[in-house]
């Protein structure tokens, strides 16, 4: 069914451009809609404010129910094209991944809500295939496999030819090609588009529906994660063409299993290694074939985009604001209550981790989805060298960092070769490696029962967050939390101003152009992947001595995904942004704010977050802290008018 | 006796989708399993020993009879006032590794019944905290930090996998109660006091069985390779290979979907017995793949696995024969234990949409049980040194719809922490399930 996944991703990309990430995401919902009509009869309404259900029918049949789960999905695509991304459809690719970011966390979040569980099936989930098994060379295959293969081939081929030789498929074909042309030759690429999105959401429904159950099996987070195969099976076909897409899918799916069945058995395995995470790990190595194979970036649409770069200012006074950022921060770790001072410290490190964002995404224009991967490598190394390796702080998150530095390099590489878009799923395709095969091997990290960290001492000072009673969390820890916080954005913004600053914002305005001026544009991206990865490693060890046992949990990729999305949320390529992304994270000041872990307010964070989040890609695409900043220019500019008010400072104060 | 049985809804734990799930589920065998349905506690009291003329769902209290285990405490059937007691609850309660709410929704509903109609504890009311794991190591410290800052008296547990926060709470002094012993923590930590054999208990039950019972020679035994998983399966296969039978071990990975494989690599040694450590979504592809491969070897699963709806599901021919774990009060024949009543009672009054049957069951017997220590301590009932010290002492106490306790650390060889160490075992026999077993105490049996 990948090969059904991979086609709705061919199409929603020919229609407006947009690689959704939250395609298998608001699959998955549409199946668990589609499993609680089919034993509640009630149907599950998607959008915060209205009722959560509706009772439809009594118990209805199967068909019954997938013609209600088609209609809602066909409605759910609509509203998605209408709302989110058509007021997209010239925006840059970043508005774009951050909008579809935005779908996906309001969507995994909305199924956690809507139909308990955490995020797991709750309810039965019945045979809709034929049951029974083939004997092929002494294996029993089930014949449910089967039958799905050949339903994703047939939607291939049907939409192939819809493609090929509708009125319809031409049009849609068309304005991919050229809207501009397309709008004079009388088409309309909005309904097109919207009717590619209602089609899309369709499969992608269908198609979780299928694979639920067959593998019995529905929850949100593997669900949403078939996004990365079924990306790969789609960059295979270009983005562009549905029958290699469908067999690049077949083929994923074939070898994932073959690869699954062969690291069970084999014993050429290496022991470290996570049976489950080779076959996870496949797509990344398609994805990377897909890049060098092509050669170049992902087909683009022939419609308009703007070329908007969100503005990084300098921060001006910096050295004035760390102290007084310091003043401020040791103050509050020595006088705020235990719940308070942990939320503070989960925010000041979420901070230092989106600092590492901001420089890559908002200064150096390079979309990557894997920081909080290499913050993640970061984190494990400190808690192996420090417990297995017994190598004292600070030499051991030193090495960590070093080792952070060396991944993000690694994994700057694609960056040389692609950008925008394509470079996102390359980095996604990373993080998704490095989770399967590096994280979830009990070997390397403990697996999910996690590793502890021991707590850092300095010349027999205990700098440890953990402590008896209201102790906890140690001040000490905070304290060298808020000096860490301050010396990060410190060297950040010395590196904005300097010349390395100026060529990252060249090479982030025109690749070409800079490279025209003299600017080496390899080793300049390279540069920023390195200092991207140092604060993601910086981030990652305090992570590892906040949490005192690591589990891979702690650096999923959607949390990844979160981090960048947070991060422009608060202001992509503002040093202020990534405070407010620290201070909107999960489990720091916002969550505090809302009444703690666990409380009422806080279960909805995340799903306004993600609203948010597709608000500011649409209207403000400056951040939190570009709107601040305009509104104070604003301010200024009216109170300007007025000479007996004229203020003496004009200058913007970015942090 | 089998229509009583019959009628018993077991674990309804029809959801989530991992054999680390499973594994869980596994580490819980049986712990619920065994609960009257609900409307057999609701059948009045009219020679029903315990009931009085006033027992009915609006009072619950005076069902209570001499012949319960709370009746053989002190309690005044009063609203409680005053100042709440601070009681903890952790428990993984959402995530996609599987969520376990009906295990607080059962705390709750007890707590409702202590502080509405049993006076709460000296007159105060208790108030319960409940914080969520998350299913992360993290997540257990994280809950066990807020629960130390909040100073409650005493945590219960739910399920938490990783009980990292559990070590926690006993640097702190906080008694750890009940729940579901899924970690190694909360079965050997000096504060946990548990009222299950948890993982180490179901499969030494079936072992205990498969020996005494079936005469078998060789066992395979399938589990999740998962810690304290791992540990109850490899304590089971050292006590097997004393007794002279020949083990053959099966490790499946915790995240797994293929359950063909191990069972087919169990069924090729041709065992006499095949333990399945699994449950919830990985009872049905397990009882099928064993019926596919046409084994004679005697099937046991955990008792999550004795939910009606997976036993539905997997079909009568593929479960027919297959033996399960329980940990509850077997009543006599022809007769409804009375703690059960009660506590079907309570759940339709104050938890009404929760399954009587599910492992919310396990999560009840705890908090009562953590009451009665509390209620039997006086003006010692917030000192959590007090309780500590009261758990301790106790020597066969009375266990809320369970098996008495007693938490001198020797209960389990090597799991100070677990103060019940009894099982049982019941047979699928045409869709009903038999008990085959009075209690066995596999402490005892491991102890060999």
């Amino acid at each position: 069914m990948l090969a059904a996944l991979a086609i709705g991703l061919v199409l929603t990309y020919r229609a407006s451009g947009v690689i959704n990430f939250a395609h298998c995401a608001v699959g998955a919902y549409i199946a668990f809609a589609f499993f609680t009509l089919r034993q509640d009869g009630d149907l599950v309404l998607p959008i915060l404010g209205l009722p959560a259900r509706i009772h439809l029918i009594g118990r209805p049949t199967v068909f019954t129910a997938l013609l209600i789960s088609i209609a809602l999905a066909a409605v759910v695509g609509l509203m998605i094209y209408t709302f989110v991304f058509r007021p997209l459809r010239t925006a840059p690719p970043l508005a774009r991944i951050v909008a579809s970011l935005g779908l996906l966390l309001y969507t995994q979040e909305m199924i956690r809500l809507r139909f308990g569980g955490g995020g797991s099936a709750i309810f039965s989930i019945g045979d809709l295939l034929p049951q029974g098994a083939v004997h092929l060379l002494d294996v029993a295959v089930p014949i449910n496999r089967f039958v799905l293969a050949g339903i994703a081939v047939v939607a291939s081929l049907v939409l192939g030819g819809i493609y090929r030789w509708t009125k319809f498929g031409l049009s849609t074909r068309a304005a991919a090609e050229n809207e501009r042309a397309a709008v004079l030759a009388g088409l309309s690429p909005d309904r097109l588009a919207a009717v590619n999105w209602m089609i899309a959401t369709v499969l992608s429904g269908v198609a979780v529906i299928l694979i639920a159950s067959v593998t019995k099996q529905l929850d949100v987070v593997s669900t949403s994660l078939l996004v990365v195969p079924a990306l790969a099976a789609a960059l295979l076909g270009g983005m562009a063409s549905f029958t290699i897409a469908t067999l690049a899918g077949l083929m994923i799916g074939m070898l994932q299993a073959a690869l699954l069945h062969f690291s069970t058995v084999s014993t050429a395995v290496p022991n470290w290694l996570p049976r489950a995470g080779i076959p996870e790990a496949l797509p990344f190595i398609l994805i990377l074939i897909a890049i060098t194979l092509r050669g170049r970036a992902l087909p683009t649409r022939g419609a308009l985009e703007e070329r908007f770069h969100p503005s990084a200012p300098i921060a001006l006074h910096p050295i004035r604001w760390t102290v007084i950022g310091t003043a401020v921060g040791v103050s509050l770790m020595l006088t705020l209550s235990g719940a308070w001072r942990l939320a503070l410290i989960v925010s000041m490190i979420s901070a230092i981790i989106a600092l590492s964002s901001v420089v890559l995404t908002g200064w150096v224009g390079q979309i990557s989805l894997a920081q909080l991967a290499i913050a993640g490598v970061s984190a494990f190394m400190v808690a192996r060298l420090s417990s297995d390796a017994h190598i004292p702080f600070p030499w051991s998150p030193l090495l960590a960092v070093f080792a952070a530095v060396a991944m993000g390099v690694l994994a700057g590489f694609p960056a040389v070769r692609v950008r925008g878009t394509t470079l996102a799923v390359a980095t996604l395709g990373a993080a998704t490696a490095i989770q399967a095969i590096a994280f979830n091997s009990e070997a390397l990290t403990g697996g999910i029962a996690g590793t502890s960290t021991p707590q850092p001492r300095l010349f027999g000072v205990n700098l440890g967050i953990a402590g008896l009673g209201n102790e906890y969390p140690r001040a000490g820890f905070g304290i060298m939390v808020v000096i860490v916080l301050a010396l990060a954005p410190l060297a950040v913004s010395n590196l904005r101003r300097s010349p390395t600053g100026l060529r990252w914002l060249a090479v982030r305005s025109n690749e070409r152009a800079a490279a025209a001026a003299g600017i080496d544009v390899t080793s300049t991206k390279l540069l920023a992947f390195a200092v991207a990865s140092a604060l993601a490693g910086t981030g990652g060890a305090l992570t590892a001595y906040q949490l005192t046992a690591l589990s891979p949990d702690v650096f999923i990729v959607f949390l990844a995904l979160a981090t960048l999305a947070l991060t422009y949320l608060g202001g992509i390529a503002r040093i202020a942004g990534a405070f407010i992304a620290g201070a909107l994270a999960s489990g720091g000041i916002l969550t505090q704010i809302l009444g703690g872990n666990g409380s009422v307010g806080s279960k909805y964070q995340t799903a306004m977050s993600g609203v948010l989040l597709i608000v500011v890609a649409i209207a403000q695409p400056n951040g939190i802290a570009g709107g601040v900043s305009a509104l104070k220019t604003s301010v200024r500019s009216r109170v300007k008018t007025r000479p007996a008010t004229r203020p003496k400072n004009r200058s913007e104060v970015a942090s | 006796m089998s229509n009583q049985i019959q009628q018993r809804r077991y674990w309804a734990w029809s959801r989530r989708g991992s054999a680390l799930i499973a594994g869980i589920a596994l580490l819980a065998a049986g712990l619920g399993a065994c609960s009257e349905s609900s409307e057999t506690g609701t059948t009045g009291s009219s020679g029903v020993p315990g009931g009085g003329d006033d027992c009915n769902k609006g009072s619950v209290v005076a069902c209570i009879g001499d012949d319960t285990t709370l009746g053989k405490i002190a309690h005044s059937p009063v609203a409680a006032k005053g100042d709440p007691i601070l009681i903890g609850m952790i428990n993984q309660e959402a995530g996609a590794a599987g969520a376990f709410p009906e295990l607080s929704a059962a705390d709750r509903a007890a707590v409702a019944f202590i502080n509405n109609e049993l006076g709460g504890v000296n007159g105060r009311p208790i108030q319960l905290e409940v914080c969520d794991t998350k299913f992360s190591p993290a997540g257990s410290i994280a809950c066990a930090q807020q629960m130390i800052e909040k100073k409650v008296v005493a945590v219960t547990g739910g399920i938490d996998v990783f009980g990292d926060g559990i070590k926690i709470l006993s640097d702190n002094g906080v008694p750890f109660v009940g729940g579901i012993p899924v970690s190694t923590a909360s079965a050997s930590v000096p504060t946990s006091f548990q009222f299950s054999g948890g993982i180490w208990g179901a499969l030494l039950a079936f072992a205990h069985y498969a020996t005494n019972n079936l005469q078998a020679k060789s066992v395979s035994i399938l589990y999740t390779d998962f810690g304290p998983i791992t540990d109850g399966a490899n304590t089971t296969k050292d006590v097997l290979e004393k007794l002279g039978v020949k083990v053959q071990m099966v490790p499946f990975p915790v995240i797994t979907t293929d359950y063909l494989t191990p069972i087919t690599q169990a069924v090729q040694s041709n065992p006499d017995a095949i333990i399945v450590g699994t449950a919830d979504t990985g009872c049905v592809p397990s009882f099928r793949a064993a019926e596919e491969l046409k084994t004679k070897a005697a099937l046991f699963f955990t008792g999550a696995c004795a939910a009606p709806k997976i036993l539905e599901s997997a079909g009568a021919s593929a479960t027919e024969g297959a033996y399960f774990n329980i940990e509850q009060i077997l009543p006599k024949p022809g007769t409804v234990d009375p703690d059960t009543r009660l506590y079907n009672l309570v759940l339709a009054k104050y938890a009404p949409t929760l399954d009587p049957a599910s492992a919310g069951t396990v999560a009840f017997r705890s908090t009562m049980n953590l009451y009665m220590q509390m209620a039997s301590l006086g003006s010692k009932a917030t000192d959590r040194s007090a309780l500590i010290s009261s758990f301790r002492k106790a020597v066969d106490h009375p266990s809320f719809n369970g098996h008495s306790y007693t938490c001198d650390g020797k209960d389990f060889p090597g799991l100070p922490a677990i103060c019940t160490s009894e099982e049982a075992i019941v047979q699928n026999v045409k869709g009903t399930l038999v008990p085959r077993t009075g209690w066995i105490d596999v402490g005892a049996f491991a102890a060999r």
